[in-house]
């Protein structure tokens, strides 16, 4: 086990890693991001795996009748060809280029070398049939399929593979126009940042070596963004600008065919696709609806076959035969974020006493019927190294009262809750309410302050170790996709715990460095040993994302992201 | 009257000087870093960097400030947090959707209303007047977004007699040449997609409509009452002039200026009503991008959208203006009087 002398350091330099991860877990506060952005770490499909068969107790096999396997959601009968996929979102695609934008519908056009699937933190060959990785975690080798084609016929190889990667990676590149290439940055810090050496070994091998470990590479090389094949010809045709006229451009299972601004994206089957006989639709079209009530009269109509849904529109679909609601990753928290600088709450017993107070089995159910209460903290139900012996403290009013008394205040405390209303996770106006109605009980008076989403998101992430928070008490959101180093990581800058205890940065230093997987998820196991003990959050219930899609739609349980196997019904 | 047309452009000019040397500060004015506050909430060091660059914040205040004027007068308004792309292409590619809906629901209110009005003068008291004055105060208090829905569930879903939002069928194959779908269709010769076209347009224009039909009804009566009752439409009356003559010409004429003056104004004011109908209804233009612009706080989307606007504003008062005078010799008379 590697400790870092100077662990603050290294975790400065990690601080880009945050941008993605900000992105994810409040890709709602933004609003009118989700679907772009929820695709940006989100997992892939396994063709063949069943939800139901995740050994893992993950949220998903646990979810309310209405969500579990309904008998049109589950892929029964034999896939057939043809039919035009429609789904709606409230965004446009502005454009195609995968290293400066994200969208649904560049996950469908190009490619990374694995995929991630719905099992959380497992990824799958894609582009890669395997990958090999030296002992010290510095190299990685790429065996990279033959048989893979980009959309105007050209062959995919280790050559053009590279070109890809060096246009994002190298500033001094003549490709390297065109956009920020945040993505790149977030993973390695920098450019080329912590990748040290990009070269094609032979005609289908590409290495790529770096100067430290970076410990969820394998979640980099799932990453459909800055891992994009994208063919070197229409790179070099127009460096810059190649997003807005794609044709060409990917390997993925359905090629770019038209964009109209503001209205939609359509994409047709991509013929030579490596993966036989697939995709299944022969178009599929990302149409952007803002709004939530002329979506769902979309898809009664059968204009449109799917979209995410939010709070108020479950229950407006729930009981719709011809709507079937389902979940997908990634999963999304609510959680209780605290001022360790405060008076009040920066005492560990007031905030035991808050978790004391609270009675979530009461309260998550109504909320939403999708939505499960979050049992223990740090990282959610079925992650790897997800420690489920840390049973959050439970409710027991008399408890808070007692630990209230001891902290010196018999009479009770008054606090300001601040909360934002972002469309994913629940719906924190009930939730607030709700909330604030328990913790009265306990002598624990609530006065809430509901915050715009913007400036709620802006100020509920800070550089590592922060001290600042400007909230006393916050409902706060997590998002993640089962990159279990990726959401530890997020208590580090998440309001201002790990201000005041350093030794969970420092602990986390440690995890950086390990690339022992067995050490590794040990550590995993402290640091949720860490926030159990400090009760540095209180977690209250987290969900996946709802979907909602038509009827006769098969094969969307196993596509959270990718629509390969996706196929209509009509018989 | 050149003159005059001369100074209103002036003071037009001057007006939206005054609006974009505002905008200017108000960014500078908010405590902290402009760039930050222009940037995505989750903007790494390096975009700040760019932003900083881009607005010169290295600069004075001055040197920055006619580095922001000459931009503008390039028609440079920033690069989009989202998009990533120009502001002004963005809000270009967009305009001609909003026109096109624009131009609809404009023309609805002039061919509706004014003849709703002027009838409702004319039989004053009668049933008719009535039931119009009640239409219109349900018109006026229904908020847009309401009734859009509404349309889009009984006309569109419930009825299937239109579509539901977006302006042509899936899968048309219509090239987009001025962007004016409707204009598209009918140079491609192609009259199925004219028809599928101006579908998509109806629910949309009458939603956008409605509220101001209702209201430009009752402005237009009340004008042409007022008119009536002057000395000059007994005299014509005396005169034994034909009804029709009487209420046209001398009525009619007369009554309008006010009625020109808000109407100008209101076809800049359906861009803001627009911001509701296009979001509900799918369409792609202007308001729906600036909807979901303020939503994920696009700051330069938002300053080069107030910036359109403030300048559509000033330059529809113009047009009012200069028509009013051209229309009614006693504001010319009235101004030039007043400054001679």
């Amino acid at each position: 086990m590697a400790a870092d002398p100077n662990p603050k350091r290294l975790l400065d330099e990690l601080i880009n890693r945050r941008e993605v991860l900000k992105r994810l877990g409040w890709a709602g506060a933004v609003w009118t991001v989700p679907p772009a952005l929820l695709a940006a770490c989100s997992p892939a499909t396994e063709p063949v795996t069943e939800r139901s068969a995740s050994p893992t107790p993950g949220p998903s096999a646990t979810a309310v009748p209405t969500a579990s396997p309904s008998p049109s959601a589950v892929a029964t009968g034999t896939p057939t060809a043809g039919g035009d996929f429609v789904m709606a979102v409230n965004i446009e695609v502005p454009q195609f280029d995968p290293h400066n934008q994200q969208s649904l519908a560049m996950l469908q056009t190009y490619e990374a070398p694995l995929r991630r699937t719905l099992e959380y933190g497992e990824q799958v060959p894609n582009l890669a049939e395997s990958v090999d990785v030296s002992p010290d975690g510095l190299e990685y080798t790429l065996h990279l399929r033959s048989d893979v084609t980009f959309h105007d016929g050209t062959p995919f190889d280790a050559e053009a593979y590279v070109f890809a990667l060096e246009r994002t990676a190298y500033e001094d590149n003549p490709n390297h126009v065109g956009g920020p290439f945040q993505f790149w940055d977030a993973f390695a810090g920098g450019f080329p940042g912590k990748v040290t050496a990009i070269e094609a070994v032979d005609p289908m091998t590409v290495r790529l070596e770096l100067s430290e470990p970076i410990i969820d590479f394998m979640f980099v090389l799932a990453d459909a963004y800055p891992m994009a094949a994208i063919n070197p010809a229409v790179i070099e045709a127009d460096p810059a600008n190649f997003g807005q006229t794609p044709e060409g451009a990917g390997t993925g299972p359905f090629k770019f065919e038209e964009r109209v601004a503001g209205d939609r994206v359509t994409l047709t089957r991509h013929d030579g696709y490596w993966q036989q006989d697939k995709p299944y639709l022969d178009s599929w079209t990302l149409r952007v609806m803002p709004d939530p009530g002329a979506r769902v009269l979309a898809l009664q109509s059968g204009e449109v076959h799917l979209f995410d849904v939010s709070g108020p529109e479950i229950a407006q679909l729930q009981d719709n035969p011809d709507v079937k609601l389902f979940t997908v990753p990634p999963i999304f928290g609510n959680y209780l974020g605290f001022d360790h600088n405060d008076e009040i709450v920066g005492q560990r017993e007031v905030r035991q006493a808050i978790s004391h107070a609270l009675d979530l089995d009461a309260i998550v159910g109504e909320l939403s019927p999708f939505a499960q209460v979050t049992p223990t903290f740090g990282l959610f139900p079925g992650f790897p190294g997800f420690r489920d012996d840390l049973a959050w403290y439970p409710h027991d009013p008399e408890a808070a009262r007692q630990l209230l008394a001891d902290a010196g205040y018999p009479d009770g405390i008054d606090l300001t809750m601040s909360f934002s209303t972002p469309p994913i996770g629940l719906n924190t106006l009930l939730l607030s309410q709700a909330l604030q109605g328990q913790l009265a009980e306990a002598g624990i008076r609530i006065e809430l302050q509901q915050i715009d989403p913007p400036t709620f998101f802006q100020s509920s992430f800070g550089p590592p170790g922060r001290t600042e928070y400007p909230y006393q008490v916050a409902i706060n959101l997590v998002g993640s996709d089962g990159n279990a180093f990726a959401m530890l990581q997020q208590w580090t800058y998440s309001a201002n715990y790990a201000g005041y205890n350093p030794a969970y940065l420092e602990l986390f230093g440690q995890v950086a460095q390990e690339v022992d997987d067995e050490a590794r998820q040990k550590l995993y196991g402290d640091l949720q040993q860490m926030l159990y003990d400090d009760v540095a959050f209180v977690p209250l219930a987290h969900t996946e994302v709802v979907r909602a899609a038509a009827a006769n739609v098969r094969g969307l349980e196993t596509a959270a992201y990718y629509f390969t196997d996706v196929w209509f019904d009509d018989a | 009257m050149f003159r005059f047309s001369v100074e209103r452009l002036i003071s037009g000019m001057v007006t939206a000087l005054i609006v974009l040397t505002a905008t200017f500060f108000i960014i500078r004015l908010i405590p902290g870093d402009p760039a930050s506050a222009m940037a995505a909430p989750d903007a790494t060091p390096a975009e700040l960097d760019r932003i900083r660059e881009y607005l010169g914040l290295d600069a004075s205040l001055w040197q920055q400030y006619l580095l922001y004027l000459q931009r503008l007068l390039q028609l440079d308004f920033g690069i989009s947090v989202r998009t990533n792309q120009p502001v002004f292409s963005d809000l270009l590619e967009r305009v001609p959707a909003s026109v096109e809906l624009a131009v609809a629901a404009f023309s609805l209110e002039v061919l509706i209303a004014l003849p709703i009005g002027v009838i409702a003068a004319v039989k004053r008291a009668s049933p008719f007047d009535h039931a119009s004055r009640l239409a219109s105060s349900i018109g006026v208090g229904v908020p847009v977004f309401w009734l859009g829905l509404m349309f889009l569930w009984l006309f569109a879903y419930r009825l299937n007699w239109f579509p539901l939002g977006g302006r042509l069928e899936f899968g048309s194959d219509l090239r987009h040449v001025t962007g004016f779908v409707v204009i598209d269709a009918i140079l491609a010769g192609r009259l199925d997609l004219v028809r599928d076209a101006l579908a998509h347009l109806v629910l949309p224009a009458v939603a956008l409509a409605l509220p101001s039909i209702a209201f430009w009804a009752r402005l237009m009566r009340g004008s042409l009452l007022e008119v009536f009752s002057e000395d000059y439409v007994r005299t014509a009356r005396a005169k034994g002039l034909s009804r029709s003559k009487v209420v046209l010409k001398h009525g009619v004429r007369n009554s309008l200026n006010p009625v020109i003056t808000a109407l100008g104004l209101d076809l800049v004011a359906l861009l803001s009503a627009a911001i509701f109908v296009e979001t509900i209804f799918s369409w792609p233009g202007i308001g729906n991008y600036i909807f979901i612009s303020l939503q994920s706080r696009d700051y330069p989307v938002v300053q080069g959208a107030v910036i359109l606007i403030t300048l559509l504003y000033v330059i529809a008062n113009t047009v009012v203006d200069v028509a009013q005078a051209k229309l009614d010799p006693r504001v010319l008379a009235s101004v030039q009087g007043g400054a001679t």
